[in-house]
């Protein structure tokens, strides 16, 4: 029998979360030219949106790639609850020392999430959209 | 590699009409987009870029820079003008998606960049999106 293609869920959680750029590696001068207004001291703050997509077989008796409630629960676990209201250059040890960029929340998500959604979903994570705002994303295919 | 997408809006009028079709066959081809006097629509335009980002700045792009590109390859050109006046072909989405790719590929040409064009989507309505992958990404 020939395997049907994957279909690809798509999922959107939001989150809330204060940030600032900054550098160590720059001076004070060149954080202030290359990050303008978002090197402020105390930050600022976005409402995140993050599209999570997770491929695979759609079963023949149930008609769904995966039990939703099982990816809902590892993004509400991995990601809600970790980011939300959160500081991410304090909160997240990640970005302690990489800069938290829309371009390196996507790079994050796409390396850290994987493994926990296979394991609840059994279905492949393929691609991951951050957005900054209504008008900024970045997203990363796997 | 990853991708980073800006939306920017511009409005403007247009008529769809061909120079090389009769009035009549105008009126038949384009119906109402065809009236004499034009009309216009809030258009969005989504930008993507790809490549790495700088390791110290977290950026592919600064934004004031990328924003920068963007405002002079295309919004600068169109946002409250005629389109007909702009573009020499048939200002149908389908043929802004090819021109806006082309404009923005002079701005993003990768050569000495770490980052390119990768596609262009233009929304003429909420309804009517066009999206134009970019041959130079494709080619790669």
């Amino acid at each position: 029998m020939a395997t049907s293609p994957s279909v690809r869920i798509i999922r959107t959680v939001k989150f809330s979360a204060a940030h600032r750029y900054a550098s160590a590696k720059l001076s004070e001068e060149e954080n202030q030219r290359v990050f303008g207004a978002c090197y402020r001291p105390h930050g600022h703050g976005h409402n995140y949106r993050l599209d999570v997509g997770v491929e695979g077989q759609v079963d023949p008796v149930t008609g769904m790639v995966m039990n939703l409630a099982d990816l809902d629960r590892v993004l509400k676990r991995e990601v809600v609850a970790r980011f939300d209201h959160s500081f991410l250059n304090y909160d997240i040890e990640h970005f302690a020392e990489t800069v938290p960029t829309c371009e390196n929340l996507a790079l994050y998500f796409a390396r850290v999430l994987p493994p926990h959604i296979e394991v609840a979903t059994q279905g492949r994570m393929a691609s991951v959209r951050v957005w900054e705002s209504d008008d900024l994303f970045a997203e990363v295919e796997l | 590699m990853m991708r980073l997408t800006r939306v920017v809006r511009f409005e403007a009028a247009h008529r769809l009409v061909s120079d090389q079709l009769s009035d009549a066959e105008n009126e038949r081809i384009y119906g109402k987009c065809c009236r004499p006097g034009g009309h216009g629509h809030n258009y969005e335009v989504e930008v993507t870029l790809t490549g790495e980002p700088d390791p110290v700045s977290g950026f592919l792009m600064p934004r004031e820079e990328m924003d920068a590109r963007i405002e002079r390859a295309l919004v600068s050109r169109v946002d409250h003008r005629n389109l007909n006046d702009v573009v020499d072909e048939v200002t149908t989405g389908e043929n802004l998606a090819i021109v806006f790719e082309r404009w923005l590929t002079a701005e993003f040409p990768g050569a000495n960049d770490n980052v390119r064009l990768h596609a262009v989507r233009v929304y003429e309505t909420a309804r009517n999106q066009f999206e134009i992958l970019s041959p130079a990404s494709q080619a790669r």
